[in-house]
C-alpha cells in the first residue's frame, strides 16, 4: 500500500501534468484476472475497458459506488494522511482486495460514462467534504471521509465496485509544484513555536528564547512586562530594557539592560553598532537585588553590525552566551536563541539586510587551514629534499684505479 | 602531464579566490574580508602551542641535516683512514647540540602553556594571554629556525673537516674552529627565545 502511495507521491513529484488520484477497488471474489497495470498518467478509458470492462464486469456487480472527494491530490494521502490512522479502513479495503487500482488520472470529465462498463451496476455518487482550513480540521476531515466511505461499504450488500477520486479540475487544484509549496509553507507554520518580536521605537528585537543561568541552574526566561527602551533613535546611543521572569519559578525575576552604541570604526571606514554593555538584575527566592555587569569581551564584536544592517545569529550558544563572573565565585551567563537584533535605522518596521554572527568559516576552522598549510608545506618541502639525495659520484672514475679496502681486523 | 595537473588546480583555486572576492565587492560585503579579524581571534593556544612544535621540529631538521651530511662524509672518509674516526664524532656532537637546544626551550616553554576559560577572564588578563601566546611562538620560530641554520651549517663544515682530517691530521683542529663560530650562532638563537618565553605569563583568573 506505501508502495502505491509512495509511486503516486513521486510521480506527482516528476511530472508537470495535472493528475488526480483514482482508487478503485471490488468485493467481487473469485476474480480469475491478473493484477490491472497501474501506471501514472493514465485515460480515465483505460481502466474503464481493460479493467472493468474485462475484468470485474465478468463478475457481474450489483453496484457501483463512486465517493467524489473535495479536491483530493496525491498529498492528501502522502502528507496529510500520513499518519496511521487517517486512511486506516480504505487502506485495509484495498490490501484485502486482489483487483484493486490507484493511479494516477487525468480529471474525469463525466463520471456517468463509468457506468457503461459496468453493465447491471447501480451508480450511487456519495460526495465527501474536506475542510482544509487548518491543518487539524483537514487531518480531521480525512479521518471522517475514511469513516462515511467505510460505514458506506460495510452496510452494502452484495457485490460492488468503489471508486474514490475527485471531480475537482486542474484549475482549482494546482500544478503540483504549487501545491508542495503550499504544503511546505503550511507545514512551517504549523512547526513554528512563537518568538518574542519587540518593536520599539528605537530597538527592534526578535528572538526565540532567553535563558539566564545562574551558577550551575539553568532558568528559561519569559517576559514579565513589556520591554521599555530609553534613548532618542538617532544620537548613536539606545538603550533596551527586558523585564524577565523565570518559566518554571516565577520568583525569579530579572532586568536586562542592554546599551547599544552607534560608532564610526577608522579601519573599516563605516558606521558599525555593537553592544556595549549589559546588565542584568536579577533577584531570586526574594533575596536582595543583585546587579551584575556582564563581560563586555564576549559579546562586543559578536553582536555588532554596520549601519542599517542587522545581526541574525541562530543557535551557536557559545555566540550567544554573554558571560559574567560574580565576585563570591557565581557564574552568570545569558543566552539567546534565535536573536536578531537591529538597534538603529530601522525602515519601514522590518529588518534591515541582515548579517550572520558565525560567518563562512569559523575562526577555528580558520587556524586549523593556516596550520594544516604550514604543516603540510614543511612535509612537502621535507618529502621533495629526501627525493633528491643521490650518492657522491665525485670520485667515481670508471677509468681509474680501484678502491682497495684494507681488510683490518 | 604532472604541469596540466597543477595548473588545472592553480587555475580553479585562482578562480573560486577570484569569484569570492568579486562577490563580496559587488554585494557591498566588503567588509566581510577581514584578515585583522582572523588574526585577533586566533587563539593564543594555537600561537602558542604551533610555536613549540616548531621550536622542537625545526631544531631537530637542522640536527638531522647536519648530521647526515657531516656523517656520511667521516664514513666515506674513514674507509680509507680509520684513525679519524673519534675525533671527528665531535662534529656529530656540535649537531646533536643544536636538537639539544630545541628541546631545552620547548620544555621551557611548555612549562608556562596554562589552561584558562576566556569567558572568566577580564581584557587586561585575556591581553597578558595573547601576549603570552605570541611571545611563545615567537621564541620558538626564533630558535626552531636559527637552530636549522645552525644544524645545516655544523654538518657541511663537518664534512669537509672530516676530508681534510683524513688527508691530513693537522687540518683538523684549524678546521674545528670554523665548526665552533657555527655552533654559536645556534646559542644566539636560545638566549634569545630564552629571553622571550620568560616574559610570558598565562594567567588563569
Amino acid at each position: 500500500m506505501i508502495k502505491c502511495f509512495l509511486t503516486l507521491f513521486l510521480v506527482s513529484l516528476v511530472s508537470c501534468n495535472e493528475f488526480v488520484p483514482y482508487l478503485t477497488w471490488t468485493n467481487i471474489e473469485g476474480l480469475s484476472c491478473k493484477r490491472p497495470i497501474q501506471f501514472h498518467g493514465m485515460n480515465i478509458q483505460h481502466i474503464t475497458n481493460e479493467h472493468y470492462k474485462k475484468c470485474l464486469a465478468p463478475g457481474k456487480p450489483n453496484k457501483l459506488i463512486i465517493f467524489l472527494a473535495d479536491q483530493l491530490t496525491v498529498e492528501d494521502f502522502t502528507y496529510f494522511g500520513r499518519n496511521e490512522e487517517s486512511f486506516e479502513k480504505t487502506k485495509n479495503f484495498i490490501k484485502s482486495d486482489s483487483s484493486s487500482l490507484t493511479a494516477s488520472v487525468k480529471p474525469i470529465q463525466d463520471l456517468k460514462s463509468i457506468q457503461s462498463y459496468l453493465p447491471g451496476a447501480d451508480v450511487e455518487v456519495v460526495k465527501l467534504k474536506i475542510d482544509r482550513s487548518t491543518f487539524d480540521s483537514l487531518t480531521t476531515s480525512i479521518q471522517q471521509m475514511d469513516d462515511i466511505v467505510w460505514k458506506k461499504l460495510n452496510n452494502i450488500g452484495g457485490k460492488y465496485v468503489a471508486v474514490l477520486t475527485t471531480d475537482t479540475t486542474y484549475s482549482v487544484l494546482g500544478s503540483p509544484a504549487e501545491r508542495h509549496v503550499r504544503i511546505r509553507r503550511q507545514s512551517e507554520a504549523d512547526n513554528k513555536t512563537s518568538d518574542i518580536l519587540i518593536k520599539g521605537p528605537c530597538v527592534f528585537m526578535k528572538y526565540s528564547a532567553i535563558m539566564l543561568t545562574i551558577d550551575v541552574k539553568r532558568h528559561v526566561m519569559v517576559p514579565d512586562s513589556n520591554s521599555t527602551q530609553v534613548g532618542n533613535c538617532t544620537d548613536g546611543n539606545n538603550t533596551l530594557i527586558l523585564s524577565l521572569k523565570s518559566k518554571d519559578d516565577a520568583s525569579i525575576k530579572a532586568k536586562v539592560r542592554m546599551d547599544f552604541i552607534m560608532k564610526k570604526f577608522k579601519t573599516s571606514a563605516m558606521d558599525w553598532w555593537f553592544l556595549s554593555s549589559v546588565t542584568v538584575d536579577y533577584n531570586q527566592f526574594n533575596q536582595k537585588n543583585t546587579v551584575v555587569s556582564l563581560k563586555s569581551r564576549t559579546f562586543r564584536d559578536i553582536i555588532s553590525a554596520p549601519k542599517n544592517w542587522s545581526l541574525v545569529c541562530g543557535a551557536p550558544p557559545n555566540m550567544t552566551r554573554i558571560f559574567a563572573k560574580i565576585q563570591d565565585g557565581t557564574n552568570l551567563h545569558l543566552e539567546f536563541t534565535g536573536l536578531q537584533v537591529q538597534p538603529f535605522g530601522v525602515v519601514n518596521n522590518t529588518f534591515g539586510r541582515a548579517l550572520d554572527c558565525e560567518g563562512w568559516f569559523t575562526i577555528g576552522i580558520w587556524t586549523g587551514l593556516i596550520v594544516t598549510l604550514l604543516l603540510v608545506t614543511i612535509l612537502t618541502l621535507g618529502l621533495c629534499m629526501i627525493a633528491q639525495i643521490t650518492t657522491m659520484d665525485r670520485f667515481d672514475d670508471p677509468k681509474g684505479k680501484q678502491l682497495s679496502i684494507p681488510q683490518q681486523e | 602531464m604532472y604541469k596540466i595537473i597543477y595548473v588545472v588546480f592553480y587555475s580553479i583555486f585562482l578562480f573560486v579566490v577570484a569569484s569570492l572576492g568579486l562577490y563580496l565587492l559587488f554585494t557591498n560585503q566588503g567588509f566581510r574580508f577581514d584578515v585583522g579579524n582572523v588574526l585577533t581571534n586566533i587563539s593564543p593556544y594555537a600561537f602558542a602551542t604551533t610555536g613549540i612544535g616548531l621550536a622542537m621540529a625545526f631544531s631537530v631538521v637542522g640536527a638531522a641535516w647536519g648530521i647526515f651530511t657531516t656523517g656520511s662524509s667521516i664514513m666515506g672518509a674513514g674507509v680509507i683512514t680509520p684513525r679519524i674516526y673519534s675525533k671527528n664524532l665531535v662534529s656529530i656532537i656540535f649537531c646533536e647540540a643544536v636538537a639539544i637546544y630545541g628541546i631545552i626551550i620547548s620544555i621551557v616553554m611548555s612549562n608556562y602553556l596554562k589552561y584558562f576559560d576566556p569567558n572568566l577572564l577580564s581584557d587586561s588578563m585575556m591581553a597578558q594571554n595573547i601576549f603570552a601566546g605570541y611571545a611563545l611562538f615567537g621564541a620558538g620560530l626564533t630558535t626552531g629556525l636559527s637552530n636549522l641554520a645552525c644544524g645545516i651549517c655544523v654538518g657541511i663544515v663537518g664534512s669537509g673537516a672530516a676530508i681534510a682530517d683524513a688527508a691530513n691530521p693537522n687540518l683538523f683542529v684549524k678546521v674545528l674552529i670554523v665548526e665552533i663560530f657555527g655552533s654559536a650562532i645556534g646559542l644566539f638563537g636560545l638566549i634569545v627565545a630564552i629571553i622571550m618565553s620568560t616574559k610570558a605569563k598565562m594567567v588563569v583568573e
